[in-house]
């Protein structure tokens, strides 16, 4: 049964994002929320092991509005993050059976 | 003749599309299961955005038919119910937000009694208790204990936590 990782926290700021990760498993889902919206941008120290994570079968959200909050272009996400609102965040919360979340 | 034979396909008719209805019931069920959601909210107002995240949260759930079986607010989560809270006429009222959405939806809003007597949220009982000149729990909170986040994670589908 998968998981739904969210995350909230910029990957800049604290390792939350980059240790679930390297430590959720391949079916799992990752929710960026927040700050940890930031992390879901190309070219940054991050952006190499998002990628490889979505390579590997982890899928990986970002929510809309907070993207949009903190006027981030959607056209300089990291290929393979699908955008959800908070219906969609209510969806993967219903769809997986547990939520884990990154304090 | 009111069972004639010439009633049966009618009567047949009728009753396949009570089975396809049903297995359109169950389809839809499995697709879009109710779910009991309970939220624990960790942070105060204004502080950080979690309160906001868990509100807006809360009220898509709502809207797609879920349950929300109880708002928990734990630590400095405990400060989104307090009364006293008044920030600009132009900015969104947090507590006003959550009471006033407990009260469409009748939701169960929970204050966790030990983090809201050290962060001077007290109810009426407590406030007289304490010999405290008012109290300040905002209408919809209830103060209780920390036995209600555990039978709510409990008897929930989903237990949602929002924090710093």
């Amino acid at each position: 049964m998968a998981t739904l990782h969210t995350v909230n926290k910029s990957p800049f700021e604290r390792n939350s994002l980059e240790t679930c990760l390297s430590l959720c498993r391949f079916d799992a889902s990752v929710l960026l929320i927040e700050d940890a919206v930031v992390g879901a941008l190309q070219n940054t120290l991050i952006s190499k092991q998002i990628s490889e994570a979505v390579e590997s079968g982890i899928r990986v959200f970002a929510l809309n509005e907070d993207l949009e909050a903190r006027g981030l272009p959607l056209s300089r996400l990291i290929e393979g993050i699908t955008i959800v609102d908070y219906a969609g965040f209510v969806d993967l919360a219903a769809q997986n059976s547990k939520v884990q979340s990154w304090l | 003749m009111l069972f004639g034979v010439q009633y049966w396909p009618r009567i047949y008719c009728k009753l396949s599309s009570l089975k396809s209805l049903l297995r359109l019931y169950c389809f839809f069920l499995y697709f879009h299961w109710r779910m009991k959601f309970t939220i624990q909210i960790n942070t105060g107002p204004y502080t950080h955005q979690a309160s906001d995240t868990a509100y807006h949260f809360t009220r898509a759930a709502l809207k797609a038919g879920h349950t929300i079986h109880r708002i928990f607010f734990y630590h400095d989560g405990v400060n989104n119910s307090s009364i006293f809270n008044v920030p600009p006429r132009d900015e969104r009222n947090i507590q006003q937000l959550w009471s006033t959405l407990a009260e469409e939806n009748s939701l169960d809003m929970v204050v966790c009694a030990a983090s809201a007597q050290r962060r001077g949220i007290l109810d009426q009982k407590e406030a007289d208790r304490h010999a405290k000149p008012a109290a300040n729990i905002a209408p919809n909170f209830a103060i209780s204990g920390l036995g209600q986040l555990i039978e709510a994670a409990i008897v929930s589908d989903r237990l949602l936590i929002f924090g710093d």
